[in-house]
């Protein structure tokens, strides 16, 4: 097969892109009857953090669940419920099998109805990579960006979705693009005016700033400090605000649920982009933003913050830079 | 006279109250008393120790009590998924401590959680339900590369509890004893020599054995258990039941997302037909395996001739002796002597909670 320059491929069709869209049980769907416990099973087994919802009488999209609205109506799953913290504040756990298990007979329309007046996350597979991109980094009507889009073919039929990482994916991989992912690093991508939070601020804080405007906050010793010691996301914060919960945990300081700072989520200024999107894609956790900086010691000093729409949007720029630099 | 009275009052009441008002940190030794770190929510020492008749027991070190254990599996940051595999494999340990390369402690990672990076084993998977279009080529090469990947690869940083060898029984039973248990807590507690290596660890198990004697656990029955655990809702590890219909979706869905870690399988009069454990379901929760999320449990459960079924009446000490004797992680108590309604579920942590 001949190797297709990056420019051409984001002037390409997604179902030219993409292998096997439309294959049966390639794309996991739900219908709007299928049980809450169908629908954490299947994320869970496979995993995966986004999933279409068909009408379970005429089979067409009527929303797409992610883990963030998942999260934001059950209760956290055990692993992330911090136990401790909740006996010495002298809630009774009970109340979270009583909620739980309520919850686990429910259908996804009962339970996620108030999704499905929203605007949806589709794009036609006829649409090229470069619509994709540009679509993943808008948000929509109701503000929202979403990370991954359903694709939908001629007649509407779900056949498969589109995601930030395999977005990332196929950019690395990308031909004749070698000055954007070997010549430019993350000091070229950062954002450096970034809000922080303190270690001893509390979960009421991180909700109130992130408000929908943001999904990540580094996590600071100090008020407006560099040095920092972790990172707490929208998906972490909705998991943690349940209504059950929210009076126990609202004063639940950031330090104790954020994810620390580790070779995992941080990169040097000086790091090529290509490595940077390996920190998005190749690891065990795949990060929806990676921190700047320098390491002093065990001592970490932020100089700015990466999420995947910022490589997007430099990527863009690049190609737009290099296609009015080519001759005519 | 009366000033020496009074003042041995004064002292008395000070002692008493410090020891009413000291965060966890401060606990007797001996004559001594030692600053530590300290496990959270601890009653006052006088109220935790009434239960057991021979208090000093619990104020004895480890190394004192002999309850370090040197029966378990290390394995390096550096070393991959494969070698962990073969460990779990080979020696069926609950847990495997991980250490640097200099031998100092880093972290604890469970069996399941090196399972659960790979298909299930075939024997696990229910006959009728194996799938046939699954080739062992195909799950070969997905097996090859996990097992490629490196420990620090995979797990996730997070704090573990562990002890030098001379702090107290205490301060285990605290951990093994916490009100709720979350399912990646620790089930041993590794005893760190001054240099950070491990000198041994410490389980529940090895507590229990440490404790049996004791007129509290010789004596009491199991009604007596069930008595306090109902009174002070000291576990959750109560009753959570699904119906042998109900599938290994259902099941997954309440491992995940209750605190429980033993659902029972009961008909619809409440009868106890069977049981399933975390593990059981957790390693079938496989993408290439996800067909089997419609299983019935009543296919997948251990069948109640192969539990271990108590009566509220039965001493204490023979439900002990089947958990330090046997293989056995967990016994139903009945409802009575002729009922076939469980009442619920008891495993060794269970029984060090009463003695808290």
């Amino acid at each position: 097969m001949p190797e297709v320059f990056f420019t051409q491929l984001l002037t390409t069709p997604l179902k030219d892109i993409i292998q096997g869209l439309g294959d049966s049980g390639k794309v996991k769907t739900v219908k709007t009857t299928d049980t809450i416990a169908h629908l954490t099973g299947l994320m869970k087994c496979f995993p995966i953090r986004t999933v279409p919802v068909l009408d379970a009488k005429t089979g067409k999209l009527v929303g797409v669940v992610s883990l963030v609205d998942v999260a934001k109506v059950l209760t956290p799953q055990n692993t992330k419920l911090p136990i401790e913290y909740l006996s010495e504040k002298g809630f009774d756990m009970t109340q979270l099998s009583n909620a739980n298990e309520e919850m686990r007979l429910k259908t996804v329309g009962e339970v996620f109805d108030f999704l499905f007046d929203l605007e949806l996350p589709v794009i036609l597979w006829t649409k090229t990579l470069e619509d994709a991109i540009k679509q993943l980094i808008r948000r929509d009507e109701n503000n929202r960006r979403h990370r991954t889009l359903v694709i939908l073919d001629d007649s509407e039929r779900v056949v498969g979705t589109f995601s930030y990482v395999d977005a990332l994916r196929i950019i690395r991989n990308g031909t004749g693009i070698s000055a954007f992912l070997g010549g430019r690093t993350a000091n070229d991508v950062l954002t450096s005016k970034v809000v922080t939070h303190t270690q001893t601020d509390c979960l009421q804080d991180a909700s109130f700033t992130l408000g929908g405007l943001f999904t990540h906050l580094p996590i600071t010793t100090v008020k407006d400090g560099n040095t920092v010691i972790g990172i707490v996301d929208d998906v972490a914060v909705a998991t943690l605000e349940h209504q059950l919960l929210f009076n126990d945990l609202c004063k639940y300081p950031l330090g104790k649920m954020m994810t620390k700072v580790s070779q995992k989520n941080t990169v040097k200024p000086d790091c090529e982009i290509k490595t940077l999107i390996g920190k998005f894609v190749d690891g065990y956790e795949r990060p929806t933003a990676i921190l700047v900086g320098e390491y002093e010691g065990q001592e970490f000093t932020m100089a700015g913050i990466i999420s995947y729409v910022d490589i997007f949007r430099k990527l863009l720029e690049f190609v737009d830079e290099m296609n009015n630099q080519l001759p005519e | 006279m009366f000033n020496t009275i009074k003042a041995l009052i004064q002292e008395l009441l000070e002692s008493v109250e410090s020891l009413m008002k000291t965060p966890s940190g401060i606990k007797p030794c001996s004559n001594e008393t030692i600053t530590l770190e300290s496990p959270i929510n601890q009653q006052p020492i006088s109220e935790r120790l009434k239960m057991l008749h021979n208090p000093d027991l619990l104020t004895t070190s480890f190394e004192d009590a002999k309850v370090i254990s040197d029966d378990f599996c290390t394995i390096q940051i550096s070393d991959t998924l494969a070698q962990a595999l073969s460990l779990v494999t080979l020696l069926n340990p609950t847990d495997l401590i991980v250490t640097d390369d200099e031998g100092k402690f880093l972290a604890i990672v469970s069996s399941l959680s090196v399972a659960l990076e790979f298909t299930p084993k075939s024997q696990n998977v229910p006959f009728k339900y194996k799938n046939k279009s699954i080739k062992i080529g195909q799950i070969g090469e997905l097996v090859v590369a996990q097992g490629k990947k490196l420990i620090g690869e995979v797990f996730t940083d997070k704090s573990y509890c562990c002890f030098l060898k001379r702090k107290q029984v205490d301060y285990a039973l605290d951990e093994f004893c916490k009100l709720y248990r979350a399912p990646d807590d620790q089930s041993l507690i590794p005893i760190l020599n001054e240099d950070q290596t491990i000198g041994g660890v410490v389980t529940c198990k090895g507590i229990l054995e440490y404790l049996r004697n004791d007129r509290l656990l010789d004596e009491s029955k199991v009604e007596n258990l069930l008595e306090k655990m109902s009174s002070t809702k000291i576990s959750l590890e109560q009753l959570y039941t699904l119906l042998p219909k109900d599938t290994l979706e259902s099941a997954l869905y309440a491992i995940n997302y209750l605190p429980i870690e033993h659902i029972l399988i009961c008909d619809t009069d409440k009868n106890l037909l069977g049981l399933v454990n975390r593990e059981q379901i957790s390693v079938l929760a496989h993408p290439m395996y996800y067909h089997l999320m419609n299983t019935p449990l009543g296919d997948i459960m251990q069948p109640i001739s192969s539990l271990h079924l108590v009566q509220p009446t039965d001493n204490l000490k023979d439900v002990i002796r089947k958990f330090l004797e046997s293989d056995t992680e967990v016994s139903v108590v009945m409802d009575s002597f002729d009922s076939q309604i469980p009442k619920m579920v008891i495993t060794p942590r269970t029984i060090l909670q009463f003695v808290k």
